[in-house]
């Protein structure tokens, strides 16, 4: 049973690790750790505006620089949160608590030297428990038919819209909006046209690679614009850093109970879809807070261990959320949503055949995560001071390039004007739900899995008919049926409060 | 005179668009309609639900706006309200500019064609809210867009949009 396992493995590692392949992930992380230093750009918009540059890839490079994208924006974002009281995703927001008194208390680099062991430790450990957890995906995905894969959608889909931001009525009207875009074009059965209003751009359908630009690039580029901000931290000038990184690194170990603690909470929380990286990195400030008994007096205050609880959290969720994205093709939050659509663009569908005969190409992908996790950390401790100085630079100047390259992106998916005008249409709309609390993660989620949605229900009502299945009568359709109505019920009865601010930060997870 | 909020609106806008693929999928074959049905009556319910929680919303807070509380309410917090009703203007023309930046780039490349236009469209954000001097703006747009038009020519060979513009002046 491990001898496949172990093969891919290693075959992934080679990929990886040799000349010329290591050049994808290092170039991906050093662009992901530039946009994760901008707030209000994240890795999502970094994707975004990657997927039509890389269209014409070969899957493998395309994994390697994903990969990278998605592991190399979580540790730079809590350099600001710690130097400037900004946190560079929301994610951050956490490690500012603690992380931002410490500079001020002239521990600037303690702080940074702890984020970055969190971070890479944290990633390592997320990323073991996905490997250990692969053996146990490949038996299950097997087990999957058409009626589990269309229970699977609608799972996917109403869990992240019920625990994603804004309410629940928007949530499910988000993903009922996607799924009804997913429809425009011919019917795969009958050929008919279906809501193109005589529109011949609308026949071939809704694109994925301008709607996503649209969506999450285009509309975090608008908000940039609308905030105000003049440079990426507020300020034009900074000073050089003090405090020592080798106490930052091994107050990591000498809290080793509460690093693995908070590991084990993002990583579960990971799995879980539609649940934010901020929920985790909180989550686990919160434990840290509750379990340091009768020292908790100096959280807030430059307290050290809310350094670290927050950053290994929010690194060791990204091994988590890639256990349902590979194995069931839902998305663990925005990220791996971005990552499923590159996925499903370049035909590699998650699921079945991802764990079975394409297991090398998940350890690509395992291995690059893994790779700029500790690219990030190791160059983000290097590089501190430089990067301080980055974010002095004005917003001004970045965001023609950033509007330039998003649309040059949609034109070259299938170089059509009219996907221009789609993506902005995208950008506006997106723009729109971001600023009235609606999730965009649902509507993206429909977009992306509406066929599958389609031809499930397809083949399950045709099998139904036959008296081939009896849907009802399918254990892991109970399951996930089980898991569905759970989502729904457990939220109301723990009577959530507001989820406006939770929900902001998990509509930006990454 | 009644405020209807920007929000009820939007979702005004989405029940009629919903509405609308209703009658389309009516329109359609059995197959065809089989499942969009189905999810377009889901769909036009939630976002009637949502326009009705919306509307109700609104006019909760025209009550509460209205002169006796309202009133009431303003001799208090005098102050801090004209502070953010500042704030608020600032923000608000400050979120208009930025969709009209934003709206006037695929105007510009329907017309100009994608080199042209976002060439013109740099130089002038450049000058107008960074504050460069056209020299300098027009230097860095071209050096950038000079060098993205021979990435595009030599790496990708595909032939960016002309523009309309140009088709018409007959060059």
């Amino acid at each position: 049973m491990l001898e496949p396992i172990l093969q891919a493995a290693g075959e992934g590692f080679f990929l990886v690790f040799s000349w010329p392949n290591v050049v994808y992930p290092v170039i991906g992380t050093l662009v992901a750790m530039y946009f994760a230093l901008v707030p209000g750009l994240n890795g999502s918009s970094l994707m975004a505006l990657a997927i039509p540059l890389t269209l014409s890839w070969e899957p493998l490079p395309v994994l390697l620089i994903f990969g990278a994208f998605v592991g190399g924006a979580t540790f730079t974002g809590s350099i600001t949160a710690i130097l400037f009281n900004i946190p560079g995703r929301t994610s951050n927001a956490a490690t500012l608590l603690d992380g931002f008194p410490l500079a001020q208390q002239g521990k600037a680099k303690t702080a940074i030297g702890c984020s970055a062991t969190a971070s890479a430790l944290g990633s390592t450990f997320g990323i073991v428990i996905l490997i250990l957890l692969i053996p146990v995906m490949r038996k299950t995905i097997l087990l999957f038919g058409p009626p589990e894969f269309l229970m699977l959608t609608i799972w996917g889909i109403t869990t992240i819209a019920v625990l994603a931001r804004g309410s629940v009525v928007k949530g499910l009207l988000a993903g009922g909006i996607g799924l009804l875009l997913s429809f425009v074009g011919f019917d795969p059965r009958t050929a008919e046209l279906r809501y193109t209003f005589g529109i011949l751009y609308l026949r071939d359908g809704i694109s994925l690679v301008p709607a996503s630009l649209g969506l999450f690039a285009l509309a975090q580029v608008i908000d940039l614009m609308a905030s105000g901000r003049r440079t990426i931290s507020g300020r034009t000038e900074v000073d050089e850093l003090s405090g020592s990184v080798w106490d930052g690194i091994r107050s990591v170990f000498l809290n080793f109970g509460l690093f693995l603690r908070s590991s084990v909470l993002g990583t579960v929380i990971g799995i879980i879809p539609g649940v934010g990286a901020s929920v985790a990195s909180f989550v686990a400030y919160g434990q840290a807070v509750q379990t340091a008994g009768k020292n908790r007096k100096n959280f807030g205050k430059g307290d050290i261990r809310g350094v670290i609880a927050p950053e290994a959290a929010n690194d060791a969720k990204d091994g988590g959320a890639l256990v349902p994205t590979l194995a069931f093709g839902i998305p663990g939050g925005t990220g791996t949503a971005m990552l499923l659509t590159v996925l499903t663009i370049h035909g590699l569908a998650p699921g079945r055949e991802m764990l079975t005969t394409d297991l090398s190409l998940v350890f690509v992908l395992i291995w690059s995560l893994f790779l700029s996790n500790w690219l990030t950390s190791l160059l983000g401790l290097a590089l501190v001071n430089p990067l301080s100085r980055m974010t002095t630079i004005r917003v001004s100047l970045i965001i023609p390039i950033i509007l330039a390259l998003a649309t040059l992106g949609a034109y070259l998916s299938n170089g059509r004007i009219e996907d221009v005008f789609v993506a902005y249409i995208f950008a506006f709309f997106g723009y729109g739900m971001k600023k009235f609390g609606w999730s965009r993660i649902p509507l993206l989620l429909g977009l992306v899995l509406g066929p599958l949605f389609e031809n499930s229900f397809h083949l399950t009502l045709r099998l139904q008919e036959l008296g081939r299945i009896d849907f009802f009568a399918r254990p892991i359709v109970l399951i996930l049926l089980g898991l569905l109505i759970a989502s729904f019920v457990l939220p109301m009865l723990k009577n959530r409060p507001d989820r406006m601010d939770r929900g902001r930060a998990s509509d930006e997870k990454d | 005179m009644k405020r209807i909020s920007v929000n009820t609106l939007l979702t005004g806008a989405l029940v009629c668009f919903a509405t609308v693929l209703l009658f389309e999928t009516l329109n359609l074959g059995k197959a065809a309609r089989l499942i969009p049905e189905k999810v377009v009556v889901f769909t036009l319910c939630l976002a009637l639900v949502q326009f009705i929680k919306d509307a109700v919303a609104n006019k909760t807070r025209e009550l509460t706006d209205s002169k006796f509380f309202g009133q009431r309410f303003h001799l208090k917090k005098e102050s801090q309200h004209d502070r953010r009703k500042g704030v608020a203007q600032i923000d608000s023309h400050r979120e208009k500019e930025a969709l009209i930046w934003v709206l006037v780039i695929p105007v510009l490349i329907f017309f100009l064609g994608f080199i042209p236009a976002m060439f013109l469209y740099s130089s002038c954000y450049f000058r107008l809210k960074d504050g460069m001097n056209w020299a300098k703006a027009i230097g860095i747009s071209t050096i950038l867009f000079g060098s993205l038009y021979l990435l595009i020519d030599f790496v990708t060979h595909t032939a960016l949009h002309q523009g309309k513009l140009w088709d018409w002046l007959g060059i």
